[in-house]
C-alpha cells in the first residue's frame, strides 16, 4: 500500500499540503488489508470502515416518499400562489421599500431545522457541539466543548473547531434557492456570547467547481455578561477565504446570491463555550459608504 | 528528481524490514555532502525515517561536539534526537535563556548546520514549554539557524521550480507558527528572510501576507482584552465586571478580600474575595421592583478572557407578567414647551422603520453582578448583604438561588424549583424562564445531524 | 408699548433682564389668569415697583420636564392653607423679590385617582419661610440677581392659589409663552446702539492710510448687523401688533419664532461687532465684552432654542397633520388619481411655473419694487407646503422623534415669517414714504434674497435619501462618540507594527 501511495504524490504538495505526509503506514502486524468497498477515496485512520456495497444503502421507504411528494408540492402551490402577491411573496411596497428584514428568527423548534453543527469530532478530534432551544424557546443556544488536542492519525496538525451553518434554502423539488439581499447592506445580529471570538462565514452561490468552498469570513467578538450584544457588521467588511485560508486577490461579496451563514469557533482555547442568538437580519445603513473594505495591492510587490 | 525518489522507494523498502533501527554506517556513507542534491537526499533520508515527532538524525561524531556535553555523550554512539539535545541542555529550568543557548549549541556546532530543518522542526515544538512562543527574538534567532545566501534562488528557472523546497517549507512553518500565536515579525524578520530565502520565495511571501493582513485586524476587536490579564483575583474581577457591565457609570465594590483565616480550632479557611458591580440605573430598577416577586441569584455563567475563563453571577428578577406591566399613558402635561406626542394618526411610511419586525425580548431586568472564586450559597449570601446596604428593598424581598453549572449533556435531575415556577404556567405569556438544567431534557432528541463540513482552520494560505 | 421700553432697556442687559423677569414673567401670573381680589391686592404695588416680582419654576431636576417638579405643596391641617417644600433655583430677582409665583404639585384626584399635578401660588416673602441662596456667579448680566431660593414650610392661603388647583401647567405655558417676544426688540435696540457704537470706531480707525470702513470684510459686518437688527424690529412690532389685537389672540408660535431668530442673530451680530474692533473689543475698557457675555444668555433663557425649534416644528405639523390625513391615507392606499395630481403638480412647479399667492401681480398686495422678493418668498411657501406634505406621509406621528428634521422645518418657518415681516414693513415704509424706505427697500431684498437660497438648501435637505442630507452620519458618529464618552479615534502617531 505504500508503494503506490509514494508514486502517486507529487513533490510541489509537500509545500502546498496543510498536512505532513506520512510515508511509513502505521506500524503493526502485518495484516493484510482487505480493500475497502469503496476504495477510491482516502480513508482516514480511525474511521470506521465502511463495508457495504453501494446498493445496499439505499433503502426504500414508502412514507418517506409520501411525506416528500406532500412536501414539494406544497412548496410547489405556495410558490406559484406567492407570485400573485408580489415579488418573493411580499407586497411590491413592501419590496421595494423594507429597511430590515428577519431572515432568521428561532422563535420555536422548527427553527432549529434550519441549521447544522459540526466539530472536529469528523476528523478525530474531541470537540463536541450541541444546539438547543434557549430559555423561553425564543432564543437558540449554542453549546459545548472545544478541545484542541489534534486527532493523532500523524497528518494533522491542528484541531479544534466547532461550527453552526444553515441549511441552504431549497425551493420545490430541491431545487436552489438564494438569498437575495441586494437592498441591504448590513448584517445585524443579536448575540449573547461568553467572549470568546467567533467568526462568520458567508456562502455565496459560485460558478466553478473550485469556489466550491470559497467562503466570505469576519470575526464576531462577543463581550460576554447576561446582556445582549447588537452586532453590526457591513457586508463590505467580509473577506474571502478558501478552505479556511485568506486569498490574496479580495472581493466584495456580492449579496444578490446568499447561500449559507455559519457561525465557527475556533480560537485555540480548550473548555466550554455558549453562544445564545436571537435573531439574525439583514438591514440598510444609510451612513455606511464603503464598498469594500480591503485595498488591492500589487501580485508580485517588489520588496 | 527522480533518482531521488526511487532512492526514497529502496529506502522504504530496506526499512520494511529493519524497522527500529538503522544500521549506522549507512548514513555514515552519506557523510560527506558537497553537492546539493545529496544534502536533499539526506534531508529527505532523515525525514524518511521517522514522523517528525521525533526527527531523528545521524549521530554526530565525537569530534562535532561541543565541549560543554557531558563525556557521557562523547563516548554513546547512539542516536540523538534534537529534543534530546533541548532536554540535555536545560535539565532544570526551561527559560528563554536555556532555549537560547540550545540553539546557539547547534549553531556552533557545525558551521553547515547539518540537520537544521529538523532542529527547527524540533524546536518549534519545543517552543511552548520553554515559555518562549510569543517572544519575536527567539523567532528570529532561530530563523538565524538557517544558512545564509545558499537558498536564494540565482536565476529564473530556480525561482520557478521551488528553490530549496524543504527548506522553503521549514520557513514558512516558523512564519505559521508566529502567526498562530499572533506574533507580528518585524524588519529583522524580513531582512533574515531576505538574506536566507530571497525576495521571490515562499516564505516572503508568506511575510507578505502576515503584514498585510496582521495590522487591519489587530485593533478589530470592540472588546479589546489586555494581552496581559492582572494576576490579583480582585483585580481580575474588576476588569472583568466593568467589560460585561455594558454602562460606564457602573460601580464595582469590593465586599471582601481573599484572605487566610485561622480559627480557634486551628483550621484554615479561605475566604474567597467577592466583587460587585451595580450602576444606578440598575440601583432605580431594583428600587422599582415589586417586593412580592422574588429576585433570583442565577450563576456562575463563564466568561472568556482570552485563555482564562472566570465565572460571574447575576441577580435578576422575571419580567412583571402583562398585567403588571403598565405602561404610562401619554401625559399631555410632561414638557413646558412642545407637545411630546403628536395627535395625529398617521404612522411610519415603510421606507423608514429602522427596527426590526421582530419581538422585543424581555427577559427581566439585572440588578447587579458579581464575581467570586467560591459560588455556593453563603458567600453569596454575603454578596446580597453587602447590596442590601445600598438596595434597601432587598431586605423585604424574597431571595431565591439557582445555582447551576450551564448547560451540559449529562445532567443530574432537574432540582425542586420553588413553587413559583407552577403559578406561571396558569398564563398564556411565554413559558417561564427554566433553569438552564431543563436542557437534559432535549439532548435526546435534539443531537442534530453532523454534517460533513470541510475541516475550518485559520490562517493564511502559504 | 412693552417692546418700545424694551429697546431702550436693552442698552444694559441686567437691566434688561431684571425688567423681564419682575413684569415679562414675574406678574404675568397674576395678570392673565388671577382672580380680581388678587389683581387688586398685588398689582398696584407691583406697577409702582415697591414690590418686586419673580417667577419661580425651575428646579435642580427639572428645566421643561414638568413631571420631574419635587416641590410640593400639602393641604395644612385646618384646611385653610397650603404648605410648600421644596426648592427653586436660577431665579431672576430671587434676592429682591416679594411677590413670587411658585408652581408646586398638589395631589388631585382626577376620575378617582390620585395624581400628582402642578398648581401656581402667589407667595409673598413676608409669609416666612423662604430662605435667598447667595447670587450665582454668572458669565454675563451680572447685574441681575439670580439665586436659589428654598422653601420649608411655606404657609400660603387657599386664596392665593392662582386659577385652580391642578391647572398649573396651563398658567405656566400661557406665561411663558407670552413673555418671549420681548427679546426681539431688545435684541434689536442693543444691535442698533452697536452698530453707532461700531460705525464710529471704523470711521475714525485709520489702517493703510484707509479707514477701516472702507474696507469689504468690515463693510460686510455692518450690513449684517444692520439686516440682522431691521429684520428683528420688523418681526419683534409684528408680533406685537396681532398680539395687541382685540381679543386674546395666540401668538406664542410667532413669539417663540421672534424669540429663536433674535436670540441666535444677536449672539453673531455682537461677536461681529466685537471683531469689528479686534483686540480693543476684547478688553474690558469698552462695553463690547459685557454685551457679548450678555447676548450668551440669550439663547438659553427663556426656553433654549433647540425646545423653542422643537415647539414651532410641532405645533406646526399638528395643524398641518389635521389638515392632511385624509389626503395621506388617501396617497398610502394608492389611489389613482391623487397620483395623477401629484403628478402634474410636480411637473408643473419644475417645469419653472409660477405661483401666485396674490402678493404680487396686479391687485398684488406688496409694493412693485419688492415684487421679486415677494415671488422668491411665494416659492418658498408652495415648496414648504409639499415638504410638510412628503414628510408627514414618510413619518406620520414618528416625527417627533426626528429632532434633526423638525430643527429644519423650524428653522424654514422662521425665515419664512421673517420675510413677511420685512416685506410688509419695507412694503408700507415705501407706501407712506418714510425717511430712507428706499435703504428698507434694499435691506428687505437683500435679506430676502439670502434667505431664499438658505430655505432651499434646507428643503432640499429634507426630501428622501437626499445627497445633502448627512442626518444618518451624524447619528452614527454621536452614537460611537457618546457610548464611549470620548474621542474615539486612535492618535495620528500610533502605529500598528
Amino acid at each position: 500500500m505504500s508503494l503506490p501511495k509514494i508514486t502517486r504524490l507529487p513533490p510541489a504538495r509537500l509545500l502546498t499540503s496543510v498536512h505532513q505526509q506520512l510515508f511509513l503506514p502505521a506500524v503493526g502486524p502485518p495484516v493484510v488489508p482487505r480493500r475497502a468497498v469503496s476504495h477510491g477515496e482516502y480513508r482516514r485512520p480511525g474511521q470506521p470502515r465502511d463495508d457495504k456495497f453501494p446498493w445496499q444503502k439505499i433503502n426504500f421507504d414508502f412514507s418517506k416518499g409520501l411525506e416528500g411528494i406532500k412536501k414539494h408540492f406544497a412548496l410547489l402551490k405556495n410558490e406559484f400562489s406567492d407570485r400573485w402577491v408580489g415579488p418573493e411573496g411580499k407586497t411590491i411596497t413592501e419590496h421595494i421599500l423594507e429597511q430590515n428584514r428577519v431572515v432568521w428568527e428561532f422563535r420555536g423548534a422548527e427553527s432549529l431545522e434550519q441549521w447544522t453543527v459540526s466539530s472536529d469530532r469528523e476528523i478525530g478530534g474531541q470537540s463536541e457541539i450541541y444546539l438547543n432551544l434557549g430559555k423561553n424557546n425564543n432564543t437558540c443556544l449554542l453549546y459545548g466543548t472545544l478541545s484542541s488536542t489534534p486527532p493523532r492519525d500523524g497528518e494533522t496538525r491542528y484541531s479544534g473547531y466547532c461550527n453552526m451553518r444553515s441549511k441552504k434554502p431549497l425551493a420545490s423539488f430541491d431545487r436552489k434557492k438564494h438569498y437575495d439581499w441586494s437592498s441591504f447592506n448590513t448584517l445585524h445580529m443579536r448575540v449573547r456570547g461568553d467572549g470568546r471570538p467567533w467568526m462568520i462565514n458567508i456562502a455565496a452561490e459560485t460558478y466553478f467547481a473550485h469556489q466550491k468552498d470559497d467562503i466570505y469570513s469576519y470575526f464576531l467578538y462577543t463581550r460576554g455578561g447576561p446582556y445582549w450584544q447588537d452586532v453590526k457588521i457591513p457586508f463590505s467588511k467580509f473577506f474571502i477565504t478558501h478552505r479556511g485560508r485568506i486569498q490574496d486577490d479580495q472581493h466584495p461579496l456580492w449579496v444578490d446570491k446568499v447561500n449559507t451563514i455559519g457561525f465557527t469557533l475556533g480560537d485555540k482555547t480548550d473548555g466550554p463555550f455558549q453562544l445564545e442568538i436571537d435573531h439574525i437580519g439583514v438591514c440598510k445603513d444609510t451612513a455606511h459608504t464603503e464598498e469594500f473594505a480591503y485595498e488591492a495591492y500589487k501580485r508580485n510587490p517588489e520588496i | 528528481m527522480k533518482c531521488s525518489r526511487c532512492l526514497l522507494q529502496l529506502q522504504g523498502l530496506r526499512l520494511l524490514q529493519a524497522q527500529l533501527v538503522r544500521p549506522a554506517a549507512q548514513p555514515g556513507s552519506l557523510h560527506q555532502p558537497s553537492t546539493t542534491t545529496t544534502i536533499t537526499q539526506h534531508q529527505a533520508l532523515r525525514r524518511f525515517h521517522g514522523s517528525p515527532v521525533c526527527s531523528k538524525g545521524p549521530p554526530v561524531p565525537a569530534e562535532f561536539i561541543n565541549n560543554d556535553d557531558d563525556d557521557d555523550k562523547k563516548k554513546n554512539k547512539s542516536l540523538v534526537t534534537h529534543d534530546d539535545l533541548f532536554e540535555k541542555v536545560a535539565k532544570d529550568d526551561k527559560t528563554k535563556a536555556t532555549f537560547n543557548k540550545a540553539v546557539d549549541v547547534f549553531i556552533k556546532g557545525d558551521i553547515r548546520r547539518r540537520g537544521h530543518v529538523e532542529f527547527i522542526y524540533a524546536a518549534l515544538k519545543k517552543m511552548p514549554e520553554f515559555g518562549v512562543e510569543r517572544d519575536l527574538v527567539v523567532y528570529n534567532k532561530l530563523l538565524d539557524v538557517f544558512p545564509k545566501e545558499v537558498f536564494v534562488p540565482r536565476n529564473f528557472i530556480q525561482t520557478m521550480f521551488n528553490h530549496y523546497p524543504r527548506q522553503q517549507e521549514c520557513g514558512v512553518q516558523i512564519l505559521e507558527q508566529m502567526e498562530n500565536y499572533g506574533i507580528m515579525p518585524n524588519m529583522e524578520t524580513k531582512v533574515l528572510l531576505v538574506q536566507i530565502f530571497g525576495v521571490k520565495g515562499h516564505p516572503m511571501r508568506k511575510f507578505q501576507r502576515i503584514m498585510y493582513w496582521f495590522p487591519k485586524f489587530k485593533h478589530i476587536n470592540p472588546f479589546p482584552v489586555p494581552q496581559h490579564l492582572p494576576e490579583d483575583p480582585v483585580d481580575l474581577a474588576r476588569l472583568s465586571l466593568t467589560r460585561i457591565a455594558n454602562d460606564l457609570d457602573a460601580n464595582v465594590t469590593v465586599y471582601q478580600m481573599p484572605c487566610t483565616d485561622i480559627t480557634e480550632s486551628g483550621e484554615e479557611i479561605t475566604l474567597p474575595h467577592i466583587v460587585g458591580i451595580q450602576s444606578p440605573s440598575q440601583m432605580e430598577l431594583l428600587a422599582k421592583h415589586n417586593p412580592s416577586r422574588p429576585v433570583f441569584v442565577e450563576g456562575p455563567f463563564p466568561l472568556w478572557l482570552r485563555k482564562t475563563c472566570v465565572h460571574y453571577y447575576i441577580l435578576r428578577a422575571d419580567p412583571a407578567p402583562p398585567e403588571e406591566q403598565v405602561e404610562e399613558p401619554y401625559d399631555p402635561e410632561r414638557c413646558f414647551d412642545y407637545p411630546l406626542q403628536l395627535d395625529l394618526d398617521l404612522d411610519r411610511d415603510l421606507g423608514d422603520t429602522e427596527s426590526f419586525d421582530v419581538e422585543d425580548l424581555d427577559e427581566g431586568p439585572v440588578f447587579a453582578m458579581c464575581m467570586t472564586s467560591q459560588g455556593d450559597q453563603t458567600v453569596l449570601n454575603q454578596w446580597i448583604s453587602g447590596l442590601q446596604q445600598t438596595n434597601p428593598i432587598l431586605g423585604q424581598v424574597p431571595t431565591l438561588f439557582r445555582l447551576d453549572a450551564g448547560p451540559k449533556e449529562l445532567q443530574a435531575p432537574p432540582s425542586t424549583e420553588s413553587d413559583y415556577q407552577q403559578h406561571h404556567h396558569h398564563h398564556h405569556h411565554p413559558p417561564p424562564p427554566e433553569s438552564q438544567r431543563r436542557e437534559s431534557h432535549h439532548e435526546e432528541e435534539r443531537e442534530v445531524v453532523v454534517e460533513e463540513e470541510q475541516r475550518r482552520s485559520q490562517g493564511m494560505k502559504q | 408699548m412693552y417692546a418700545r421700553l424694551a429697546e431702550i432697556t436693552s442698552l444694559d442687559g441686567s437691566i434688561a433682564v431684571t425688567l423681564a423677569a419682575h413684569q415679562a414673567i414675574g406678574l404675568k401670573g397674576i395678570l392673565i389668569a388671577g382672580s380680581e381680589a388678587q389683581k387688586q391686592k398685588y398689582l398696584p404695588k407691583l406697577a409702582s415697583g415697591e414690590h418686586i416680582a419673580a417667577f419661580c419654576l425651575t428646579e435642580p431636576g427639572s428645566g421643561s420636564d414638568a413631571a420631574s417638579i419635587q416641590t410640593r405643596a400639602t393641604l395644612s391641617e385646618d384646611g385653610k392653607h397650603y404648605l410648600i417644600n421644596g426648592s427653586k433655583i436660577w431665579i431672576s430677582n430671587g434676592g429682591m423679590a416679594d411677590i413670587m409665583t411658585v408652581f408646586a404639585r398638589t395631589e388631585v384626584v382626577v376620575d378617582g385617582v390620585k395624581k400628582d399635578k402642578i398648581s401656581a401660588f402667589i407667595v409673598e416673602r413676608a409669609f416666612g419661610g423662604i430662605t435667598s441662596g447667595k447670587p450665582e456667579d454668572k458669565l454675563g448680566i451680572r447685574g441681575s440677581n439670580t439665586c436659589e431660593v428654598s422653601y420649608e414650610n411655606v404657609p400660603v392661603p387657599l386664596e392665593n392659589v392662582i386659577g385652580e388647583i391642578g391647572g398649573g401647567f396651563k398658567i405656566a405655558m400661557n406665561i411663558l409663552n407670552s413673555g418671549r417676544f420681548s427679546m426681539g426688540s431688545s435684541s434689536a435696540g442693543m444691535i442698533k446702539k452697536l452698530i453707532e457704537l461700531t460705525a464710529e470706531y471704523a470711521a475714525t480707525r485709520k489702517q493703510f492710510n484707509k479707514s477701516l470702513s472702507e474696507f469689504g470684510m468690515i463693510q460686510e459686518k455692518f450690513a449684517l448687523m444692520t439686516i440682522n437688527a431691521f429684520v428683528m424690529e420688523s418681526m419683534a412690532y409684528l408680533t406685537a401688533g396681532m398680539m395687541d389685537k382685540p381679543g386674546l389672540p395666540d401668538c406664542s408660535v410667532e413669539a417663540a419664532m421672534v424669540k429663536v431668530f433674535s436670540s441666535e442673530g444677536g449672539w453673531i451680530c455682537v461677536s461681529e461687532a466685537l471683531q469689528v474692533l479686534g483686540g480693543l473689543g476684547y478688553t474690558k475698557n469698552y462695553p463690547f465684552e459685557r454685551y457679548v457675555r450678555d447676548c450668551r444668555i440669550l439663547p438659553i433663557f427663556e426656553g433654549t432654542n433647540e425646545i423653542l425649534r422643537m415647539y414651532i416644528a410641532l405645533t406646526g405639523m399638528q395643524y398641518a397633520g389635521k389638515v392632511l390625513t385624509g389626503k395621506i391615507k388617501e396617497m398610502k392606499k394608492g389611489n389613482i388619481g391623487l397620483a395623477m395630481g401629484m403628478l402634474s403638480k410636480k411637473l408643473k412647479s419644475s417645469l419653472g411655473g409660477s405661483v401666485d399667492y396674490g402678493l404680487t401681480g396686479k391687485d398684488g398686495v406688496v409694493h412693485p419694487s419688492l415684487a421679486e422678493s415677494a415671488k422668491k418668498f411665494e416659492q418658498n411657501a408652495n415648496s414648504f407646503g409639499s415638504t410638510v406634505e412628503s414628510l408627514l406621509y414618510r413619518y406620520g406621528k414618528t416625527i417627533v422623534d426626528e429632532q434633526l428634521v423638525l430643527k429644519r422645518v423650524a428653522d424654514v418657518l422662521i425665515n419664512l415669517y421673517a420675510m413677511t415681516a420685512v416685506l410688509s414693513r419695507a412694503s408700507r415704509s415705501i407706501s407712506i414714504g418714510l425717511r430712507n424706505h428706499d435703504h428698507e427697500v434694499l435691506l428687505a431684498n437683500t435679506f430676502c434674497s439670502d434667505v431664499h437660497f438658505k430655505n432651499n438648501y434646507l428643503m432640499t435637505q429634507l426630501q428622501k435619501h437626499s445627497p445633502e442630507n448627512n442626518d444618518a452620519s451624524i447619528k452614527k458618529i454621536a452614537k460611537e462618540v457618546l457610548d464611549n464618552r470620548a474621542y474615539i479615534c486612535s492618535h495620528p502617531l500610533e502605529r500598528t507594527y
